[in-house]
């Protein structure tokens, strides 16, 4: 009996909670409160119960009976209150005026994070020119004179010598020549490649960051940059640094993270491994440390880079990388 | 670069799994970005036996065949006739695709259902022989693959090299890191032969003319060999990893490069004009025809291998069609030299042919594998094209290639890591990786690299060793203890960006993001760039299209265009907004440009969604106008001013620009027809840029002064009058603060009206108007004065009439 009663509670609640109109709040009034109702059934049957459980059992049923009579009041004043003749005449269902507000672009929502967690860690933002001289964009960062970034075929030249920057990388250089150790900063901005198709634009956005002083290691690189991949992507992802190659950086690193995707289990994204590939990064190489003027033997440091746009397709699950350039309001608005 | 797991056994043990050596592999640089497996073309051919054998019951010459292909058994009509129950057989299950023949399917041959094929040498592409069943021996095991049995199969890895390591573009190379990392030493099979020809130095004369070109060239001559196909492990090897087989001499030279890294070339030594080989430059206008059919015009940039007449090699990249080895060669002279690696770069990149040898050369090959791997290749070519070698070799290394020691402290390694590792770990990782060690493990160590290695010239090159195989996951992680450097984190300029965008977003715009550069063309059309001083565009030598031709000296092109894309695709209220580096000409920079950041803007449509509550109201110029006073001022830009402006990029009579101080720092207005046409806008467009570097320099943003709070009650009055029509705004507004003077602290236009009840040619305007005074309270009639003095002033100026309601 008494679980009948917890039943019939619900069951009423449930109804009481749905009604939409009056109609049908008064049927559900007398199919539980009525002289015929399920409650008032229940009331007289309370004859068959032995002599001790009556009190009680009464007791529990007036008390439901008082509830169910309150809830359904309650709701047939919700209901009025909405319907369209209120006592201040308006439809209180009508939508309300929203204010309207734009969007960022998600790749400045992407740096504004980034500089959020590494301002964080002490670094300063640096800018440089985005049209740069064949010294900064490569002399400056050991790339030897042949190498192949170097071609026509690579990279935008606007005279022999001028080109587009091909990465943040000569505002590492530039900050360097323009002051002592130590450094910590984090050079953001548009770089630009010969390249064009579904994971690659002519032009595309790149974080470096940059730490020089005594004693860095390379242990302090995977210290800041598990600190960063842990705030950008959370704490769950794990980090896997292998050996690379950069011409500006010796021992250099690829950093993978367990894939945002398949959590690392293996899945279309990440070609079956479970790891994407994020950042690169090293120990600044002791000729470009000469090259700015200062001493390899007394200060180390490190750099690393990592593309905003793969970011933002990794965090945001963006599956084609021209969207960003496109504007369209529809793909804007997501984010 | 492909690898494959079985072929690396021949040099090294592998005591992983293929899964298991890819993730080791990619840890020490190496990373395999695909594992594939290659079975020749024998995917899903079985070693199956069969177990009955009855006659088809529709079909004399035919039998039917029950195989057991160890999963299940399947039945199969057969046409053979030298089989009986219990051979065992290869089996192409349904699906396969033997190398000849077509895809297996399931069919109906005479009635009865065949779940397969038994298959010739000459389906699976072993033999010519088609005349039977190919019968295996008793010991092939039931359901193996037959591409296993056979020994043709292999696992094969795709390794993505980073431009340092050419010394793994070679099983030995891949070998060598596996027995770095296992503590075993890598090495080629034994080389042994009898040189049972003639002395070489009487049937060859090899002369280098410049030694800085070629640093060694070494050759062995072969003669009375048999020019035939390869034997099918030899195919399948190079086939395996994506070379083609042409017959077994060149196969083996093939096979030789991608066992060692060094790449060779045969040469038809009867073809050989003057038995004499001069290794020299082009000469000017040479003409050469190369392997592949196509006659080159030579320069003197480029290396040749010529005989006593003409070339018949470009050294390092490919040979000539004149003395190639045929199906009629007999003899034959094996050519393996060390060029320069440049040299070879420039003769590929001016010939425009990049082969797999030229790739290696390039990169750099190891100058003490020469004359090994001509010995290696020689030994192969014994073994399977028969012959006699000649007597010794040819071996020219004028100038022999040292290497350089290089010095290594235990500390440096220990402090560029992060690590606290013994001498005696450093010297041991080194040692294994075949570093010549010139001294004992201590602080401080001396090695000489291997001669292999082309990218180990300093302690930086050898701790990256060390890290390497310490393993960087070993290598602990910890938080930079140096210190931060003191100042503001985040400049002026970034944080005013961040502010204006901020404002931007929170007033309806959404940012966008376009490319730097865009057609030329464009800026004949608009061109609103608020830079002063410049003028010319800067145009890219080598752009990927014409559309991305030129440097944007404006934002507002490319904001055009994204509101015509979003226009074309239904959406219709816009508000756009773009922060973007501009750029012109310069001659006062060291790259001929200048750069600055603008802030572009573009809107149309309706100012607010539709809505139920109010009725639409298209964006116009005031919107723009007010959009910039509002972000002006919200970023305190105090002292700006608006002027007409004249461009042909904009509406006459719609468009102002933005001075302060004298100086244009901003345009904004309606777009011009033309504009709008040329971009096939069929409604009106308002844009405006801001040069956002002045305005960093002007901005005020954030140096806010307390000002007390008035102590005394303001009087308010309302003020409506009637003027002509053409008389401006800013003349009244200006007159009325001019005669309020210190005591009208606000006047605010509320009601502007001209039509019923209004003269014609005349307007009205309502302004409110706000009294204070800071030292007393002022009373009505002392407002009353001023008021009475600003409508006398008004009305003697502009002949103002007080509008009667």
């Amino acid at each position: 009996m008494a679980l009948d009663i917890e039943a019939l509670r619900a069951e009423a609640q449930d109804l009481i909670k749905a009604a939409k109109d009056m109609d049908c709040l008064s049927q559900i009034r007398i199919r539980y409160l009525g002289r015929k109702g399920e409650l008032t059934s229940l009331i007289k049957n309370i004859g068959h119960l032995p002599q001790e459980e009556r009190p009680k059992f009464g007791e529990r049923l007036n008390q439901l009976k008082l509830a169910l009579t309150r809830e359904i009041d309650e709701k047939q004043e919700a209901i009025k209150k909405l319907s369209a003749k209120t006592g201040t005449g308006l439809d209180l269902t009508l939508p309300g005026i929203r204010p309207e507000r734009g969007r960022k672009h998600p790749l400045t929502q992407i740096l504004e994070e980034t500089y959020h967690i590494f301002t964080g860690l002490g670094f300063k933002i640096a800018e440089g020119p985005e049209i740069e001289t064949d010294y900064y964009n490569f002399g400056a960062l050991n790339f030897p004179d042949d190498h192949p970034a170097r071609d026509m075929h690579d990279s935008f030249y606007l005279g022999t010598d001028n080109l587009l920057r091909t990465h943040t990388s000569p505002v590492q250089i530039r900050v360097m020549k323009s002051q002592p150790p130590p450094v910590r900063i984090i050079a953001p901005g548009k770089v630009y490649r010969r390249d064009a198709d579904i994971t690659h634009t002519p032009m595309f956005h790149q974080v470096e960051g940059l730490l020089v002083d005594n004693d860095v290691s390379f242990s302090d690189l995977k210290g800041v940059l598990t600190s960063f991949v842990h705030q950008m992507f959370g704490p769950d992802k794990r980090l896997r640094f292998r050996p690379s190659f950069f011409p500006f950086t010796e021992p250099s690193a690829e950093i993978d993270i367990s894939c945002v995707m398949c959590m690392g289990k293996g899945c279309r994204v990440c070609s079956q491994s479970g790891w994407l590939e994020i950042l690169g990064a090293g120990m600044v190489h002791p000729n470009v440390l000469n090259e700015v003027g200062y001493d390899p033997e007394q200060v180390t440091g490190f750099a690393f880079g990592a593309g905003v746009e793969r970011i933002a397709m990794l965090k945001y699950g963006v599956d084609d990388i021209r969207l960003f350039f496109e504007n369209d309001i529809r793909f804007l608005r997501q984010f | 670069m492909l690898i494959g797991y079985n072929w690396l056994k021949d040099y090294v043990k592998v005591p992983f799994s293929p899964q298991e050596l890819a993730d080791r592999l990619t840890m020490i640089g190496l990373e395999v970005s695909s594992i594939e497996v290659f079975q020749k073309g024998l995917e899903l051919c079985k070693v199956g036996r069969i177990e009955v054998i009855s006659p088809h019951p529709n079909a004399d010459r035919l039998s039917l065949c029950q195989v057991d292909v160890g999963e299940k058994k399947l039945s199969i009509v057969c046409g053979a006739s030298n089989i009986k129950s219990g051979d065992k057989v290869p089996v192409a299950l349904l699906g396969a695709k033997p190398p000849r023949g077509t895809e297996i399917k399931k069919a109906s041959v005479r009635g009865i259902t065949s779940e397969g094929m038994l298959c010739s040498e000459w389906e699976l592409g072993i033999g010519d022989d088609h005349s039977g069943i190919m019968i295996l021996p008793e010991d092939a095991q039931i359901g193996m693959d037959i591409a296993e049995y056979l020994k043709v199969s292999d696992t094969i890895f795709e390794i993505d090299l980073t431009p340092n390591r050419a010394d793994c573009l070679s099983h030995l190379g891949i070998a060598r890191e596996i027995a770095a990392m296992t503590d075993q030493i890598a090495s080629l099979p034994e080389i042994r032969f009898t040189e049972e020809g003639g002395p070489i130095e009487k049937m060859i004369e090899i002369q280098i003319t410049d030694p800085s070109l070629c640093f060694r060239y070494a050759a062995r001559i072969v003669t009375g060999i048999n020019i035939a196909p390869s034997p099918l492990w030899l195919s399948a090897r190079l086939e395996s990893v994506g070379i083609r087989s042409v017959n077994n001499v060149v196969d083996i030279t093939n096979l030789v490069m991608m066992e060692t890294g060094q790449p060779l070339h045969a040469f038809d030594y009867d073809l050989i004009q003057g038995k004499k080989i001069l290794i020299r430059p082009a000469e000017m206008g040479e003409r050469f025809k190369t392997l592949d059919g196509i006659e080159r015009s030579l320069d003197p940039t480029m290396l040749m291998i010529a005989d006593a007449n003409h070339p018949i090699a470009v050294a390092g990249v490919m040979g000539g069609m004149d003395s190639e080895v045929t199906e009629k060669t007999i003899n034959i002279l094996i050519e393996s030299a060390l060029f320069n690696p440049k040299s070879v770069r420039k003769t590929s990149l001016n010939l425009g042919l990049s082969t797999e040898a030229s790739q290696r050369f390039e990169r750099g090959i190891d100058p003490d594998g020469v004359l090994a791997s001509a010995d290696r290749a020689t030994q192969l070519i014994l073994h399977i094209a028969g012959g006699k070698p000649a007597k010794g070799s040819i071996d020219l290394y004028p100038n022999p290639i040292k290497k350089e020691p290089v010095r290594l402290r235990a500390k440096r390694v220990n402090g560029c890591l992060g690590l606290n590792i013994s001498s005696k770990q450093v010297y041991n990782i080194l040692k294994g990786l075949s570093f010549k060690p010139l001294s004992p493990a201590g602080e401080d160590m001396v090695f000489i690299p291997p001669s292999f290695r082309q990218d180990i010239f300093g302690e930086v090159d050898l701790i990256e060793e060390v890290a390497r195989f310490y393993g960087y996951d070993n290598i602990p992680t910890t938080i930079p203890s140096s210190k931060i450097p003191m100042g503001d984190k985040i400049s002026k300029g970034q944080n005013l960006e961040y502010v204006m965008r901020e404002i931007l977003v929170g007033t309806g715009f959404y940012e966008v993001i376009n490319f730097s550069f865009t057609k030329k063309c464009l800026f004949d059309i608009i061109n609103l760039g608020v830079k002063e001083g410049h003028c010319n565009l800067v145009e890219i030598k080598n752009p990927l299209t014409e559309d991305h031709d030129t440097l944007r000296p404006s934002v507002i092109p490319c904001l055009i265009q994204s509101l015509v894309f979003n226009l074309s695709h239904q959406n219709r209220d816009l508000k756009l907004f773009e922060f973007g580096t501009c750029f012109l000409t310069s001659q006062c920079s060291e790259t001929g440009c200048v750069e600055g950041k603008s802030l572009g803007i573009a809107m149309s449509g309706l100012m607010q969604g539709k809505h139920w509550r109010q009725p639409d109201i298209d964006m116009d110029f005031y919107d723009i106008k007010g959009q910039i006073e509002f972000i002006l001022d919200s970023i305190g830009v105090k002292g700006y001013l608006f002027e007409m402006v004249n461009n042909h990029g904009l509406a006459e009579g719609q468009s102002l620009k933005v001075m302060h101080k004298g100086r244009q720092f901003g345009i904004l207005g309606r777009l011009s027809q033309r504009t709008a046409v040329y971009f096939d806008i069929k409604r009106p467009v308002f844009v405006a840029e801001l040069d956002f570097d002045y305005i960093c320099g002007i901005s005020e943003y954030g140096r806010h002064r307390f000002k007390a709070i008035p102590k005394f009650p303001p009087v308010l009055r309302d003020m409506a009058i009637v003027v002509e029509k053409d008389v401006p705004f800013q003349r009244i507004i200006d007159l009325i603060r001019e005669e309020g003077g210190k005591l009208l602290e606000d006047a605010n236009l509320f009601d502007l009206y001209s039509g019923k009840q209004i003269p014609d040619g005349k307007k009205s305007l309502a302004f409110s108007l706000t009294y204070r005074s800071s030292e007393k309270t002022l009373t009505d009639k002392m407002a009353d004065k001023v008021y009475q003095r600003i409508f006398k002033r008004l009305k003697s100026e502009l002949n103002a009439e007080m509008r009667v309601k």
